[in-house]
């Protein structure tokens, strides 16, 4: 048991995926509003059998944990009070997008703090930039549920892959328990569309957790910048017309192929461009 | 009778500087041409992986006449050299030391005792990123003398200390990556 445990894809995908399904039909009767925490069940798992809950030493991996429980409580405290803010939801998605800055500034504050000042600047202006369009896009599209569980299962697989391949595992399997989560939601979805929502608390800390992780492994890791302008182009994509009042099935298939072309561009670039000796650990 | 006075406090004043120089110990800067710390780890039950770090500094003070000194060490992290590109690239990364965040380890004696037998008990803090444990170093072959090249006083030392990565934060690949971590530091400073 111990030993299968131990596996990366049980621990960042089969443990993560059977969480989040178990939540989702859970909250799916009682509360669909919190279905979001599905992914922050997701994570949690996945955080308890990779790096333990332990804070110290409070490094960027632990200061992004910590972005995640944020992310997820502040939008749990949206989903319930869902209909008091009805009128202020077009100025949510900016103060998303800038809490998703204030958070990625703090997670690489330690490298671009010893950097020359336009190399900070440089650093400090990309990656927000970055990761404030990543939560934005996706804030606005949270409405459409195929499109946003498009967006988020690409962020959330693309940012997994390209850290494995191309930086760092401990990063990848920090973002693979959103994409079980999301491939755990769209299953509900597909049975019972009806009932699926796709709340605050999933989409706010899959997309700021995914994009600070993708950003901090730029600073951290030497993943290619170009793989994040590549990773950005996934919410893009998904903001094509989909009628919403085609078949369930229909706005899934269009959804996740529109997603998964950026992001399948994004992992054949960082293959490209790691090393091509054989390394395996 | 005052200008007596005078001269006999100057020599005792002279006397106790030099005493105060000579107990504090004789000071020994790293050179960084000959200072390597090693360590060595389990790779998957397979075989023992080792490695160094390339770049260090330090400074070891010696007082023979107490066998006692002090110790730093500081080692750049982004140095370590297991003679595979890949590999080194992933040792710096987030999963091991994140030597963008953290690119110094630290090594600071608390306590240090010089046996008769050229050997030594080091106790000091081991600072890993950001993490500050307890390590004790066993020293051995400490060895002093002339350089034959360029004359400068210099001493050498081997040693050893055995730590759990785990206890550092460095958690990633365990247990099929080992825990345990063998150090090795081979050294010689210059007197300064």
């Amino acid at each position: 048991m111990d030993s299968l445990l131990n596996h990366p894809a049980v621990q960042s995908g089969i443990v993560p995926f059977v969480v989040a399904l178990a939540v989702t039909a859970i909250l799916g009767k009682t509360k669909p509003a919190l279905m979001g925490l599905a992914a922050a069940a997701a994570f949690v798992a996945t955080v308890a059998l990779v790096t333990g809950f332990s804070l110290v030493p409070l490094s960027s991996t632990k200061k992004i944990i910590l972005v995640a429980y944020f992310a997820a409580i502040l939008g749990m405290v949206i989903d319930l009070a869902d209909e008091k803010l009805t009128h202020y939801r077009r100025y949510l998605h900016g103060l998303f997008a800038f809490l998703g800055v204030a958070a990625v500034l703090w997670i690489i504050w330690p490298v671009i703090s010893r950097q020359s000042t336009q190399n900070s600047l440089i650093m400090a202006i990309g990656l927000s930039a970055y990761v404030a369009w990543m939560v934005f896009a996706a804030s606005v599209l949270q409405q459409k549920k195929a499109q946003i569980s498009a967006v988020v299962f690409a962020t959330a697989m693309g940012t997994a892959v390209v850290s494995i391949v191309g930086a760092t595992a401990l990063y990848g399997q920090l973002a693979s328990p959103f994409a079980a989560a999301a491939g755990a939601w769209l299953l509900y979805y597909l049975l019972a569309p009806q009932k699926a929502v796709f709340s605050t608390s999933f989409f706010l800390m899959a997309s700021v957790t995914c994009a600070s992780l993708g950003a901090a492994a730029t600073i951290y890791a030497n993943l290619p910048w170009l793989t994040l302008g590549l990773l950005a182009l996934i919410p893009a994509v998904v903001h094509i017309p989909i009628k919403q009042d085609s078949t369930i099935w229909l706005q899934v298939l269009k959804s996740y192929v529109a997603a998964l072309i950026p992001m399948i561009a994004a992992i054949w670039y960082t293959v490209q461009q790691s090393s091509s000796s054989a390394y395996y650990g | 009778m005052s200008k007596m006075l005078l001269s006999v406090l100057a020599g005792v004043a002279t006397l106790t500087l030099s005493m105060t120089a000579n107990a504090s110990g004789e000071t020994y800067e790293l050179d960084p041409a000959h200072t390597y710390p090693y360590f060595s780890i389990n790779h998957l039950g397979f075989s023992t992986l080792r490695g160094r770090f390339n770049t260090t500094s330090g400074v070891i003070t010696m007082d023979k006449a107490k066998n006692t000194g002090t110790v730093e060490i500081e080692i750049d992290v982004s140095s370590i050299d297991t003679a595979h590109a890949k590999r080194d690239e992933h040792l710096r990364g987030p999963d091991f030391f994140n030597a963008a965040e953290f690119p110094k380890m630290t090594y600071k004696s608390t306590k240090v005792a010089i046996k008769g037998d050229n050997s030594a008990k080091v106790e000091g803090n081991l600072t890993i990123m950001g993490v500050t444990k307890p390590v004790t170093l066993n020293v051995d072959n400490i060895s002093c003398g002339v350089h034959p090249f360029n004359k400068k006083e210099v001493c050498g030392f081997n040693a050893t200390a055995t730590i759990k990565r785990s206890d550092f934060g460095i958690k990633y690949g365990l247990p099929a990556i080992g825990d345990e971590v063998t150090m090795y530091i081979e050294a010689e400073g210059f007197k300064k």
